[in-house]
């Protein structure tokens, strides 16, 4: 469960990492991801494969219509006009996708198998080897981009200060576009790889997103690491209280550990205190 | 400062021109649509010689119990086709009016007024959970209107609440079913709510009394997508083989986490996951899956010396040919839910009390298709159904008896 929410995290993180707010569709956009994929997999009897591309396409695709056709024409730039146009671009996708798939949770069958392997006495399911493989990843591969690729350090900039990238020459609303397309693909990967293992409905994303939200502040947000750290102690979290508490008390733990985190260390666990 | 007027007055009378064509467009597609639904309505009076008898049903289409809901209005469908078919009910053709309540309890309450109210039904049929039966019966008490729902309850209900669901002695059966399979020592998990409070209730005591011991009694939310750790807890207490009461996703989480720790034994659950829905979601988890279901699921491998063969196939043939699928459980509950209805409306006629007082009463042995009922003012559900444990055949996507 640890490595479902790291995916969602990676989102948050990423998004905030080049425009400074948190993208509320975040949830929405796994929740697109896994049934897109269903969606071309059953509908048209698309192979695995092509159904799980097209599916990371289409949804990239919608992050990008998203920004050009409800963030761009947007007047005002103040984060919290942007933050309320993302939460309310969730309610239209999550809208949508009952009109289109309904509300039936539906299942999404692993490329790798569920049969589980068992490691050192415990058994994994090839699948939670796969998320944990491409969390990983993609860890490494956000962590240079935003540190050391051009492009990468460009989007911090901007989120950092707008006026002062554009005077370098840094021209911002590309840089945020990126952003929105990075953070839907990311979306999409995560809600395939989850899928298989939770089954996806049209409203599971506000679930996955509360937890994956949590996670990235619990780790920090503005550490790309720090989506994994977050999520995986959540995870952990969970589990514990679930076998030790009740299972009924599990969702309380998340938003508490929220509350406490944004009270003891708003900046989270590998956050760079009072860096802004 | 006056140019700037003049111009805000010319922009004001450009926009009015375009909202005035729109609303003669607007009056013209009223006028066409009240004229035409005026003349369907007059036809429509021509062609019914008697009164129709409105029921209303109640079942959610869409929603997280929408699986349910559809499969118990398509039953009752049936059954209208088949009255209205044959001559209607003393002449009158029975009309089923269909409310959805998206899976809410207030929108159960005021479809249900909607229904009383406005449509004057002479009776109800649905909600298809026991989630939701409470807000309707609410409505049913108030306007003295027969509710016959789809909830897993029996025993003594308010007066005017009856169910169709069977449920009776389902707990004994799974109980004998385990013992039979060698289990002595079994964890039981449960949706947390309705469900986990009848489990503790009746649940309980019947696995006890065919001494079956409860090693552990966990409740989960519908929201679990992440079962290990209570499994988990579960096998280290020392279960032989699980009993799972999460309804549909969480409940195909249950066996699908089960597989994957390759806990020991096997995975039971009970008959409202006995559809086809809960069958996808489980992926390949289905072959450590036992379903304590009925004869409806698996009519096909009934011998053919069993009394209930005839019923079931006949019933499962006009099905299929209605809505090209198999049944299921849930589709005969909705099927069993309007049928005392119709049955009562043959006796007594459109007087709610009467029927009531019928439905309660006078209708001993009536034979559904779950099985035979017979109701009193104690006992509001009154079905005496053949419980069969089941497996599922993945290859062929239908249930088979189980040994």
């Amino acid at each position: 469960m640890g490595a479902i929410y790291a995916m969602v995290a990676l989102g948050f993180t990423v998004f905030y990492n080049a425009t400074g707010i948190i993208n509320f569709a975040q949830g929405e956009f796994v929740m697109l991801g896994a049934l897109v994929a269903v969606g071309f997999r059953s509908n048209f009897g698309f192979p695995m494969g092509l159904a799980l591309a097209l599916s990371i396409l289409v949804v990239t695709a919608i992050g990008l219509l998203m920004y050009k056709i409800l963030i761009l024409p947007l007047k005002s730039r103040d984060v919290l006009v942007i933050i309320l146009m993302t939460l309310s671009a969730s309610y239209m996708f999550r809208g949508s996708a009952v009109v289109l798939w309904g509300k039936d949770p539906l299942p999404l069958a692993s490329p790798w198998g569920s049969k589980s392997i068992v490691l050192l006495g415990a058994s994994i399911l090839p699948q939670a080897v796969w998320i944990l493989v491409v969390v990983f990843v993609g860890v490494l591969l956000l962590s240079l981009f935003f540190e050391r690729n051009f492009y990468g350090k460009a989007l911090r900039a901007s989120a950092e200060n707008r006026e002062a990238a554009t005077l370098v020459g840094i021209n911002v609303e590309m840089m945020v576009l990126l952003s929105f397309g990075l953070a839907a693909a990311l979306g999409a990967i995560g809600g395939i790889l989850v899928a298989p293992i939770t089954s996806m409905d049209a409203e599971a994303g506000i679930g996955l997103a509360i937890k994956g939200m949590v996670a990235a502040i619990l780790g920090g947000l503005d550490r790309i690491s720090g989506a994994v750290v977050g999520a995986i102690t959540l995870g952990l979290l969970e589990a514990y209280s679930a076998v030790f508490v009740s299972s009924l008390i599990k969702d309380g733990i998340a938003l508490f550990i929220l509350l406490a985190v944004l009270l003891v260390r708003p900046s989270g666990l590998l956050g760079k205190q009072g860096s802004r | 400062m006056k140019k700037w007027s003049r111009t805000k007055v010319g922009e004001e009378t450009l926009r009015s021109r375009p909202s005035f064509a729109y609303a003669v467009v607007f009056l013209v597609v009223l006028g066409v649509t009240a004229h035409l639904s005026g003349i369907s309505e007059a036809t429509a009076a021509e062609q019914k010689k008697l009164e129709p008898y409105k029921v209303a049903a109640i079942y959610s289409t869409t929603g997280f119990t929408a699986v349910a809901g559809s499969e118990m209005l398509s039953g009752a469908q049936l059954l209208v086709d088949n009255v209205n078919k044959s001559g209607g009910i003393n002449g009158h053709p029975l009309e089923l009016i269909h409310y959805d309540p998206e899976a809410k309890a207030e929108n159960v309450t005021s479809q249900g007024k909607k229904a009383v109210q406005r449509d004057k039904v002479l009776a109800m049929i649905g909600p298809e959970s026991i989630t939701f039966a409470a807000a309707l019966s609410a409505v049913a008490n108030e306007a003295k209107i027969v509710m016959i729902h789809g909830g897993g309850a029996y025993g003594p209900m308010s007066a005017y609440e009856f169910s169709s669901f069977p449920v009776i002695g389902l707990h004994n059966a799974t109980g004998l079913f385990l013992k039979k399979k060698g289990i002595s020592a079994v964890g039981v998990i449960a949706q947390a709510g309705p469900i986990a409070e009848e489990h503790l209730r009746n649940l309980v005591p019947a696995f006890e009394k065919a001494n079956v011991k409860i090693v552990g009694f966990e409740q989960v939310q519908a929201t679990d997508r992440d079962m290990t750790p209570i499994l988990a807890k579960l096998r280290a207490a020392g279960s032989q083989a699980i009993y799972s009461g999460a309804l549909g996703a969480p409940g195909a989480v249950v066996a699908k986490n089960f597989k994957q720790l390759s806990m020991p034994g096997f995975l039971m659950t009970f008959i409202g996951n006995a559809n086809m829905a809960f069958v996808d979601l489980l992926g390949d988890a289905a072959d450590v899956t036992y379903i304590m279901g009925n004869k409806v699921l698996a009519y096909e491998d009934l011998p053919s010396n069993d009394p209930a063969k005839n019923r079931l196939v006949a019933f499962a043939k006009d099905y299929k040919a209605k809505f090209k699928k198999e049944p299921s459980v849930t589709v005969a509950v909705g099927y069993d839910a309007l049928l005392p209805i119709v049955e009562a409306l043959k006796v007594v006629g459109p007087d709610s009390n009467k029927i009531r007082d019928k439905i309660e009463t006078g209708q001993p042995g009536l034979v559904g298709i779950n099985g035979a009922v017979s109701r009193s003012a104690t006992e509001h559900n009154g079905l005496a159904p053949d419980f069969v444990p089941v497996m599922i055949d993945v290859a062929k996507k239908r249930f088979r008896l189980a040994n």
